[in-house]
């Protein structure tokens, strides 16, 4: 896998996308699919993924798709780089996103700092940073 | 919950100088404090059976590391990840109570400024690739949604910093005190919107300590006593699993329990201490502890309330936001020193006889003590 950046995300901070925890979600990622961790024994959905379910204790769990649209929970917009690797990038959106199926994900947001509004809907959209790491966004549909 | 209500005093307050001290370690710092609250309390080391260290961010500062500086093994020594004083002195009640020890030191000490601790380092997560950093994102993510929900504005939010920095040009501990008005607050710009660097707090180097022993022991000691009558923690320990995880619900639990407990409401609280690392914190505890109604606390900071000469001082020595880092453990001294009558003329508030001090570990824990100069 390469790390030549084609967008402005900084290298250093991208996930481990080989860990096995979390490559299924990352495969995915790189085809603009979104999923989500489920129990197989409840039901629970959640992400980031856990090792055991924290409902039900069942260590059986699978990626399933989830619906890429949701609203916008909360949103902060970084005017100041606090970390130096991303002074490129201010300023920048992150958003709260609460998915129509209840998970929650907290990432970059396609959407202009003047542009944002709690409660707006949103759509998955997708960053393409390196050949192995496509990043979730979220945008106005 | 058992009725701990005026069983345990605090005896002996202290603290290091604050600011940057490259070459000083944590565990020095602590020693420092530990120094002066041991002349505070009138009494020397050999007295204190008990030690409760409040680790640095680092890591440091752990009892086994700061034993070899204070020179001695008293039979009972604990570490706490994060006291912010509260949880330290809970288990600092709890030891006395229970007979574990009988006087013990609780202590935080930290170099986090001078050794270039990076707060705003990035996971290698979604998250931290998104480049959601620094306690600033969540915090302005509640602020945010606060703002959607209730109408709170900049001007009013504001008010928590600039009446910090009001108390905090009437201490000479303080390392912020130049003058900021509202109008001055407004006109900075946003670090993570919607918060401006005057909303969130600056790592500083220092130490500070706390004596406490029994009821019956405290009366020997030159100091008034200043009782602990409540205490109450919550948690909610189980993570972001939530949307609503960054408005701290488990703080609302903790402060119905410390009024449960207690018997107490707010309106008998003359002095309210909140530990912030950002004003959102005093945002959020102002109402879950009913000070306000919720979703009412930035009009109601906005009426002056917390100011000097208001209704309801909050954090007279300046905060987190204006004195100094130490992750809430100077509130607490704060709080005692105010209840003794002993601050400068113009920082101290009228014979105050009930505190209120609330603090949390980040999006985790919350800790409430209510102490007071009567059993």
């Amino acid at each position: 896998m390469t790390y030549a950046p084609t967008s402005n995300a900084t290298p250093q901070n991208l996930p481990d996308v080989a860990d096995p925890a979390t490559a299924a979600f990352w495969e995915a990622a790189r085809e603009h699919r979104l999923l989500a961790q489920r129990c197989d024994a409840c039901g629970d959905l959640r992400y980031p993924a856990t090792e055991i379910c924290p409902r039900c204790w069942s260590d059986s769990q699978s990626w399933v798709p989830i619906a890429p649209t949701g609203e916008l929970y909360s949103y902060v917009v970084y005017h100041r780089a606090l970390d130096p690797s991303m002074k490129d990038e201010i300023p920048y959106v992150v958003g709260r996103v609460l998915t129509d199926d209840g998970v929650v994900f907290t990432v970059r947001l396609d959407v202009e700092p003047d542009e944002a509004r709690v409660g707006m809907r949103l759509v998955a959209s997708w960053n393409d940073v390196t050949d192995a790491v496509t990043l979730l966004r979220f945008a106005a549909p | 919950m058992e009725d701990i209500r005026g069983k345990v005093a605090i005896v002996g307050v202290g603290h290091s100088d604050q600011g940057t001290f490259p070459g000083k370690s944590a565990e020095r710092l602590s020693i420092e404090a530990i120094t002066a609250a041991l002349a505070d309390a009138g009494i020397t080391r050999e007295q204190i059976d008990g030690l409760i260290t409040c680790k640095s961010i680092q890591g440091g500062n752990a009892d086994v590391s700061v034993g070899p500086l204070f020179g001695m093994s008293p039979k009972y020594a604990q570490t706490l990840d994060y006291g912010t004083c509260n949880f330290s002195l809970h288990l600092a009640v709890q030891a006395i109570l229970t007979g574990l020890a009988e006087t013990i030191v609780l202590v935080y000490g930290a170099n986090a400024r001078s050794s270039k601790v990076n707060f705003a380092a990035p996971t290698p997560s979604l998250e931290g690739a998104s480049g959601f950093v620094h306690i600033a994102g969540q915090a302005g993510m509640a602020l945010q949604r606060h703002k959607a929900l209730y109408g709170t504005t900049d001007e009013e939010f504001g008010w928590f910093a600039v009446s910090e920095r009001e108390w905090a040009q009437r201490n000479p501990l303080a390392i912020f005190r130049d003058p900021l008005t509202i109008e001055g607050y407004l006109a900075k710009p946003y670090l993570v919107e919607p918060l401006r660097r005057e909303d969130v707090t600056m790592i500083s180097d220092g130490g500070v300590a706390l004596i406490v022993t029994s009821a019956e022991r405290a009366k020997d000691y030159p100091n008034k006593p200043v009782y602990i009558l409540g205490m109450a923690e919550g948690t909610e320990i189980i993570g972001d699993r939530f949307a609503d995880f960054p408005s701290r619900p488990n703080i609302g639990g903790t402060a119905a329990r410390i009024w449960q407990n207690t018997g107490f409401t707010p309106s008998d609280i003359d002095i309210l201490y909140i530990q912030n690392p950002t004003a959102v914190w005093n945002l959020q505890m102002v109402e879950y502890y009913g000070f306000a109604p919720v979703g009412e606390g930035g009009r109601w900071v906005a009426e002056g309330h917390t100011r000097p000469g208001g209704d309801m001082p909050l954090n007279t020595n300046g905060g987190q936001l204006s004195e100094s880092y130490m992750w809430g453990w100077l509130h607490m001294v704060e709080a005692v020193r105010q209840l003794r009558g002993t601050v400068e003329p113009d920082r101290q508030v009228p014979d105050p006889e009930l505190a209120l001090y609330c603090s949390t570990m980040a999006f985790f824990k919350s800790a409430a003590s209510i102490i007071g100069t009567s059993q």
